[in-house]
């Protein structure tokens, strides 16, 4: 990781000075951490000999010692929170010769003046010590990304409701190859976004609702496609189209989902309740709450519906075997428009079970309080719809900050 | 939760229920290589001004036995980091450093009476802070919320890994569920229980991402507005009763009202004139040569938390700030929220069959460091709900769902918190070219981590470092900082630096020539999650 942090105009942007905080406590701390046969792997990167022999602390000791012998020549000023015996045993490795009584302050003289020179002496041809307690970059590491992975992808991403963020890779050899495929013509071939409305159907290839064309740039790498209507469903191929209208597809996207402008239309309700261990049982209308809540052996299936005529109890309809009911749209009625699976549900039910879909059911009340229907008198979704209010911390904090820098006017 | 606690909630008189629920976050900066790291002070300035001043105000509450039930989200990054004994240390260190500035300050104020009462308030205060740390909470807050929920005060959920966007992690199935999963095991190995609520970064929901959660055993989540007014089809209640995806999970939708009325600059309270200005800090007031000390090494201004002028205007004339007019504007806010909820909730529940439920989330961040008087103004809240009216109880979700364990079933839309409630904030022209790669080395995980189950020695250590470089790589919070224009080349940096480090660490795995020195000392700089196993991401 490169040294530089953060840097403003106030920065001197001093390449010399030291950056490096290296407190032989704090080196000692993380250490203590570690088991011994962690700190015997460091010893032995760090070159320390007879590290099996040693005991914890003494591996400690080494390593920590090491390490600050290793960083002196950036930071120098680590020497001041040494102790006498830590400055004793940095002469002992630099190879300085000192009186086991000497003062202190002569111990840091000679360290500074001997080792901080000699190290920062070496420095230009040695490559920087590989000491563990810091990141040195690999001299192999790129700065830079590739452009290309030369993997052939497209990918879409949702912006927001009118905006989709579409990437691409193109491996060199499918360019070969479909520019090859497209023969004398794909000079003027245009590169193009071919998108398909998906929404509410299986797409195979040939039954989307409908598409539209979005020339690029292929150098670009990337585009932002504005769409004309939310909450619809696209999947796309990135291609070339030739000036006879032959499209020639180079790879798919995956499917992506655009979000809604508005509220739903004011549907069929259903309800459902959840027990801790996420058991699921689904209440049709006349169901009470309370019913259910007693005997919750529910199937685990979640495509299972089970409700109750005035007649029979929960716990026996739910011991009946109940078919499941298949999402797959294969049915020739639904082939070319979006299927209403809750009319699908409601025919399958009518046979298995035999009783009465009310159209507008009430939600399943537990105190039994009369109530006036919510949805006759205040539509609560529309009511926070109108107020709504996304991101307002995040913009709130930022556009200020910005005004009061002068970075904006209001 | 206690049974003292569970007998107040049922069946109480109250006629809805307010769920503050706050989020704390910090993405993962820790810089053991530099003296003095700029960006570690976002750490620092949340402990002081946020966390341990919200933890002392519900601990005054509790002593005085005032009924509280609030939830927070605390991150991983963010616990990790509070649990990281060498930042623990550098934080005193800057803690220490402020106590010596205030107590200049105080030299210096001498001749200015109201600034230096204002320079006590802030030396006593830092004073507080350093005991609190010190001596009460020993130096680990996460104890310290954690001691708030065992006791039942508090609810915590559990957070994604990383903060990853998930809807434009959305391509790669085993990143989204690694976010998750990751973020919920820690969760499990730090509160020791389950957590049954998770908050999706930045509320980034799309449709499927609840199975996701549901996988990993989460009861609920919370959403932006929209994402439940626009569910599919139709909610009754709108955002005032979570609605179940067809999955079963729970999803609770914010209530615009009580946002507004706390984060909006024009209406909200933050803004009003008795309170303290956020930008005019000493660091940038006074003289360099005095204040250099106290702020970055290389001189570069970041704030001491000293701030003597209150808000005044709309103009940059600014008024020496006074803690008692502050104080009492706290107070009236307070009951201005409470009355607006009271209204609220009063409404609501005469058009529902049951009691509604107002969803206020906010940033942690918001009380205490932007809005210093946040802290205090929730107390006031908290203590009027408690005695002075019977309409509102405080509850969390999952409370609710106890007592309304039968909803309606619907499909969320996508939806964010983010600048225009969808995913332009982080997918947009300054930082759409990171999602490429995020993709592709998620693709590369996948690869790397199949097949290699029984890997050992430092082909796993090499596999787990890939993985947590991966999810260092994924946070959100790069892409945002980028688009806000602030620390951009930093958040450039993080996300190249570990996205290079796992392209590398990938190379060295598949040519099986792993350099171990080299992963030491990854594994000591980017040392989240110790427990990791690559295994996750199948």
């Amino acid at each position: 990781m490169a040294r530089s942090s953060v840097r403003t105009a106030a920065s001197n942007g001093d390449q010399t000075s030291p950056g490096i905080e290296m407190e032989i406590r704090t080196i000692k701390g993380e250490l203590q951490a570690k088991t011994r046969q962690d700190l015997i792997k460091r010893a032995l990167e760090l070159k320390i000999p007879g590290c099996h022999q040693k005991k914890k602390q003494e591996l400690i000791e080494e390593i920590a010692i090491t390490s600050i012998y290793q960083l002196l020549p950036r930071s120098p000023q680590i020497i001041r929170n040494l102790t006498r015996r830590d400055l004793l045993r940095l002469c002992e490795m630099g190879g300085i010769k000192v009186k086991r009584r000497s003062l202190k302050s002569d111990l840091v003289r000679a360290v500074k003046k001997t080792l901080v020179k000699k190290q920062a002496a070496k420095r230009p041809e040695s490559p920087r010590p590989e000491a563990w307690l810091s990141a040195p970059e690999l001299p192999t590491m790129p700065e830079h990304f590739p452009d290309s992975y030369d993997v052939t992808r497209v990918v879409l991403l949702p912006v927001d409701l009118y905006r989709i963020h579409v990437y691409w890779d193109i491996a060199k050899r499918d360019l070969e190859r479909v520019r090859n495929q497209i023969g004398k013509e794909v000079e003027r071939a245009q590169a193009t976004l071919r998108f398909y409305d998906t929404t509410h159907i299986f797409f195979d290839g040939t039954n989307a609702h409908s598409s539209f064309d979005v020339d690029i740039n292929l150098q670009a790498g990337n585009w932002y496609v504005h769409l004309w209507s939310p909450g619809r469903s696209y999947c796309m191929d990135l291609g070339f189209r030739t000036g006879d209208g032959r499209f020639f597809p180079i790879v798919r996207s995956n499917m992506a989902e655009m979000p809604p402008a508005h509220p739903s239309e004011k549907g069929k309700e259903r309800y459902m309740l959840v027990s801790e261990d996420f058991k699921r049982l689904e209440i049709m209308p006349q169901l009470s709450a309370k019913e259910c809540q007693k005997d919750l052996t529910c199937h685990p299936n979640p495509e299972t519906i089970s409700g109750v005529s005035e007649s029979q109890n929960p716990e026996e309809i739910l011991n009946q075997p109940v078919k499941q009911v298949q999402g797959k749209v294969r049915n020739d009625r639904y082939e070319s428009f979006p299927m209403d699976m809750d009319k699908v549900l409601q025919e399958k039910l009518a046979e298995l079970y035999r009783f009465r879909l009310v159209e507008s059911p009430r939600p399943p009340s537990e105190s039994g309080q009369v109530v006036h229907s919510a949805s006759e008198e205040a539509d609560l979704t529309e009511m926070n719809e109108r107020g709504l209010t996304a991101g307002i911390s995040s913009k709130v904090m930022i556009l200020r900050k910005e005004k009061d820098l002068g970075l904006r006017a209001d | 939760m206690t049974k003292r606690i569970r007998k107040q909630i049922a069946g109480g008189e109250e006629k809805g229920y307010l769920s503050i629920i706050l989020h704390a976050h910090l993405p993962f900066v820790r810089h053991p290589e530099h003296e003095d790291f700029l960006e570690e002070y976002w750490f620092y300035e949340a402990i002081t001004e946020t966390y341990i001043p919200l933890l002392l105000q519900l601990e005054d509450l509790i002593e005085e036995g005032v009924h509280l039930r609030l939830t927070f989200s605390l991150t991983p990054t963010l616990v990790s980091m509070l649990l990281d004994r060498f930042l623990q240390s550098r934080y005193l260190r800057r803690l220490e450093r402020l106590i010596g500035l205030a107590e200049k300050e105080i030299r210096r104020t001498k001749s200015q009476p109201e600034f230096q009462a204002l320079a006590i308030m802030y030396h006593n205060h830092f004073l507080r802070v350093r005991d609190a740390f010190i001596k009460r909470y020993d130096r680990d807050l996460v104890q310290a919320f954690r001691r708030l929920q065992d006791l039942g005060y508090i609810e915590i959920i559990a957070s994604a890994a990383t903060h990853g966007y998930l809807p434009l992690l959305s391509i790669n199935p085993s990143a989204v569920r690694t976010q998750i999963r990751v973020g919920v095991g820690h969760y499990r190995q730090i509160f020791g229980q389950n957590p049954k609520g998770f908050w999706l970064p930045e509320c980034g929901y799309y449709p499927g991402l609840d199975e996701f959660l549901r996988e990993q055993g989460v009861r609920y989540t919370i959403l932006e507005t929209h994402g439940i007014t626009r569910a599919v089809p139709r909610p009754r209640y709108g955002v005032y009763s979570p609605i179940y995806c067809p999955s079963g999970l729970a999803v609770f939708g914010r209530d615009p009202e009580s946002s507004k009325q706390v984060w909006s600059s024009s209406e909200g309270y933050p803004g009003d004139y008795d309170y303290r200005e956020f930008y005019r800090d000493i660091a940038y007031d006074l003289d360099m040569e005095y204040i250099k000390p106290y702020i970055h090494r290389d001189g570069i201004q970041i704030d001491t938390g000293i701030k003597y002028y209150r808000i005044t205007g709309k103009g940059n004339h600014k008024e020496v700030y006074v803690p008692e007019w502050a104080e009492k504007k706290a107070g009236i806010h307070a009951g201005n929220f409470l009355f607006n909820r009271e209204r609220q909730i009063e409404y609501l529940s005469s058009v529902m069959d049951r009691k509604p439920i107002v969803v206020a989330p906010y940033d942690a961040e918001l009380f205490g460091h932007w809005w210093f008087e946040g802290p205090i103004w929730l107390n006031f809240l908290i203590r009027k709900i408690a005695f002075n009216q019977k309409t509102i109880r405080l509850a969390t979700p999952s409370e609710y769902l106890e007592e309304y364990p039968v909803n309606q079933v619907a499909t969320p839309s996508m939806s964010s918190w983010g600048h225009k409630g969808f995913n332009e904030v982080w997918l947009n022209g300054s930082n759409d070219w990171i999602y490429r790669h995020l993709h592709r080395a998620a693709d590369l995980m996948e690869r790397l981590s199949a097949g290699r189950s029984r890997a050992r020695g430092l082909t796993k250590r090499a596999l787990n470092q890939a993985a947590r470089e991966l999810l260092l790589a994924q946070a959100s919070d790069w892409a945002f900082i980028i688009n806000s224009k602030t620390m951009v080349e930093y958040a450039v940096k993080r996300t190249k630096n570990h996205l290079l480090r796992f392209h590398e660490l990938y190379r060295q795995i598949e040519e099986r020539k792993i350099d171990g020195a080299w992963l030491s000392s990854l594994e000591y700089q980017d040392n989240i999650f110790p427990e990791i196993s690559a295994k996750v991401f199948n």
